[in-house]
C-alpha cells in the first residue's frame, strides 16, 4: 500500500491491522510536509508506526488492548537514497537490504541471501523476486510487487500466483526497491490457471495472470508484451 | 497607562483620554535586511531598540541563529520576537531528536509561517526575514509578515526603514521585469563582499531619516564554510 508518494509497504499477518498503521503513517508523512515543506524520511515514517505499534494504538480511548499482529516491510526512497526497513508487532524495526516476511519466509530469505547483490539492476530483481517465490511456492499465490526507483514514485505491481506459504519478499538494488508480497489467496485464481489437481501444483507464470507496474517517472501499467518479456528472462 | 491597574479610579475620575487603552504590544524600532547570493546569503539589522521617542538601548541583536545554516532577523516587539525565537528553537530541537538531522532552511521557513498562523488571532508583532542556505548550498531569503505569509525571493526588508530601504534595493538588485525571458534566477548575480557593501549603504542611508534606525548595525554572512559576523557603527542621533 502507498504511504506517501516516495514511500510504500508491504504487509504480513493481521492485514486488516495493517490498515490501522498504514492510515497513521499517511497522517504523519501529510503533517511532516505541512509542517515543514519536505517529505519525511523513510526512517521517521518507520518509527512513527513502530510508536504506534509500541503503545497498541494512539490516545487512551482509541489504544487496542493487544498488539497490532502484522509484520510491515516499509520501502521508500529519500535523500539517502532507497531504503527498506522491516517491522514486527513488538514495535522493531529494521534496516535491511533484502528482506523475506511470512510464512514461506525462511526459504526466501535464505535464496535472497545467496543470489541478491546490491549492484542489481531493476530487471535483475525482478527475475530475483519472481524465482525465489517460484522456489519457495508448491501452490498458486497472489503477490504483488512494488517498484521503486530513483524518481521517487511509488508503484504497485500485480503478480498473482497462488500459495498460502509466502507472504512477501523484498529487496533492494541499486536505483530501486523491489517488494513482492502475498495480498490475498483466492480460489478463483485456480479457474485462470487452468491447472489440474490441487496436489501437485506447479506455479506458472504467464502474462495472463500477471500484473507488474513501475514508475518511472509516470504510473505505467506493464502491457502484456512487457509482462512477457520479463516472464521470458526468468 | 496607569488606568489598567487601577480601573476603580477610571470610574471615579472621568477621564479625558479619548479611547486611550493598555496594549499588549510595543513597537520596538529596527530594520531588518537580507540578501541571498548564489552560495552565500547575508543579513543586517541594526542595533537600536527603542520604545516612543525613547531610545532604549543601543547596543540590542535582532538576529538569532535557528540551525547551522539558518538566521532569522525580526523588528517589531522584542518581547514577542523573543517568545517566537524560543519556540523555533524548541521546535529544531525536537525535530533533530526526532529525524536525526538539522532542519533545512526551507523547512524552518514553513515551520516559522505555520508558528505565526498559528496565533492568527492573536499574533506575535514580528516582522521576520529569515536567510539562510538551502539543501543545494545556495541562498534564500524568506520574508513574512506578521501572520506568516511568506514567499522567497533574492532579498527583503522589513521594520521601520524598509519603506527607505527596500527601494535602494529593488534598484541594485531587481531583474528588470519579471516579464523578461529567459527568467532569471531568484538569486542575485552580486559577490558576497559587494553584497555586504550594498548593506552597509543601504543602512547608513536608512540612519539619515528614520529615527527609529541607527546607532550600529550587525551583519551576519552565511556561506559554506560557516557564518561570520561583522558590526558597523551608525549615526547615534
Amino acid at each position: 500500500m502507498e504511504i506517501d508518494e516516495h514511500i510504500g509497504c508491504a504487509m504480513s499477518g493481521l492485514t486488516a491491522d495493517a490498515r490501522t498503521l498504514v492510515e497513521h503513517g499517511r497522517v504523519e508523512t501529510q503533517n511532516h510536509r505541512f509542517s515543514y515543506n519536505e517529505p519525511m524520511t523513510v526512517e521517521s515514517t518507520t518509527q512513527a508506526l513502530c510508536d504506534l505499534a509500541l503503545r497498541f494504538g494512539e490516545g487512551d480511548e482509541e489504544s487496542m488492548s493487544r498488539p497490532f499482529g502484522v509484520s510491515l516491510l516499509i520501502a521508500g526512497h529519500d535523500e539517502t537514497g532507497p531504503c527498506l526497513y522491516h517491522t514486527d508487532p513488538s514495535g522493531t524495526f529494521w534496516q535491511c537490504d533484502a528482506k523475506a516476511i511470512g510464512s514461506g519466509s525462511e526459504g526466501a530469505d535464505t535464496s535472497l541471501q545467496e543470489h541478491f547483490n546490491k549492484n542489481m539492476t531493476l530487471e535483475e530483481a525482478e527475475t530475483l523476486a519472481l524465482s525465489t517465490l517460484k522456489q519457495v511456492m508448491e501452490e498458486k499465490v497472489i503477490t504483488r510487487i512494488f517498484f521503486l526507483n530513483t524518481l521517487k514514485h511509488f508503484v504497485p505491481a500485480c503478480l498473482h500466483v497462488s500459495s498460502w506459504y509466502f507472504d512477501a519478499v523484498c529487496m533492494l538494488c541499486c536505483n530501486s526497491l523491489v517488494v513482492v508480497t502475498v495480498i490475498d489467496m483466492v480460489c478463483t485464481i485456480y479457474s485462470h490457471l487452468n491447472l489440474g489437481s490441487f496436489d501437485c501444483l506447479v506455479w506458472q507464470v504467464t502474462s495472463s495472470n500477471v500484473d507488474i507496474a513501475k514508475v518511472a517517472p509516470k504510473y505505467h501499467l506493464y502491457t502484456p508484451e512487457e509482462v512477457e518479456a520479463v516472464i521470458q528472462r526468468l | 497607562m496607569s488606568m489598567v491597574f487601577a480601573p476603580q479610579l477610571a470610574e471615579a475620575a472621568p477621564t479625558s483620554h479619548a479611547g486611550a487603552s493598555w496594549s499588549p504590544y510595543d513597537n520596538n524600532g529596527g530594520t531588518c535586511v537580507a540578501i541571498a547570493g548564489g552560495d552565500y546569503c547575508v543579513i543586517a539589522a541594526d542595533t537600536r531598540m527603542s520604545t516612543g521617542f525613547s531610545i532604549l538601548t543601543r547596543d540590542h541583536s535582532k538576529i538569532h541563529q535557528i540551525t547551522e545554516k539558518c538566521v532569522l532577523a525580526s523588528s517589531g516587539f522584542q518581547a514577542d520576537i523573543r517568545a517566537l525565537q524560543k519556540n523555533l528553537d524548541a521546535r529544531h530541537q525536537i525535530y533533530q531528536h526526532q529525524h536525526s538531522k538539522q532542519m533545512s532552511c526551507p523547512a524552518m521557513a514553513q515551520l516559522l509561517s505555520n508558528t505565526l498562523y498559528y496565533k492568527r488571532f492573536f499574533p506575535y508583532y514580528a516582522f521576520n526575514v529569515l536567510g539562510g542556505l538551502d539543501t543545494e548550498g545556495k541562498g534564500c531569503v524568506y520574508t513574512y509578515d506578521a501572520v506568516g505569509s511568506y514567499e522567497r525571493s533574492g532579498y527583503s526588508s522589513q521594520g521601520s526603514g524598509q519603506t527607505l530601504i527596500m527601494p535602494v534595493l529593488d534598484n541594485q538588485l531587481k531583474s528588470a521585469s519579471p516579464l523578461v525571458l529567459p527568467p532569471r534566477e531568484s538569486s542575485t548575480p552580486l559577490t558576497e563582499s559587494e553584497a555586504v557593501d550594498l548593506i552597509k549603504d543601504t543602512f547608513a542611508s536608512a540612519a539619515e531619516r528614520d529615527i527609529y534606525t541607527g546607532d550600529g548595525v550587525e551583519i551576519v554572512i552565511i556561506n559554506k564554510n560557516g557564518i561570520r559576523r561583522e558590526t558597523m557603527p551608525l549615526k547615534r542621533d
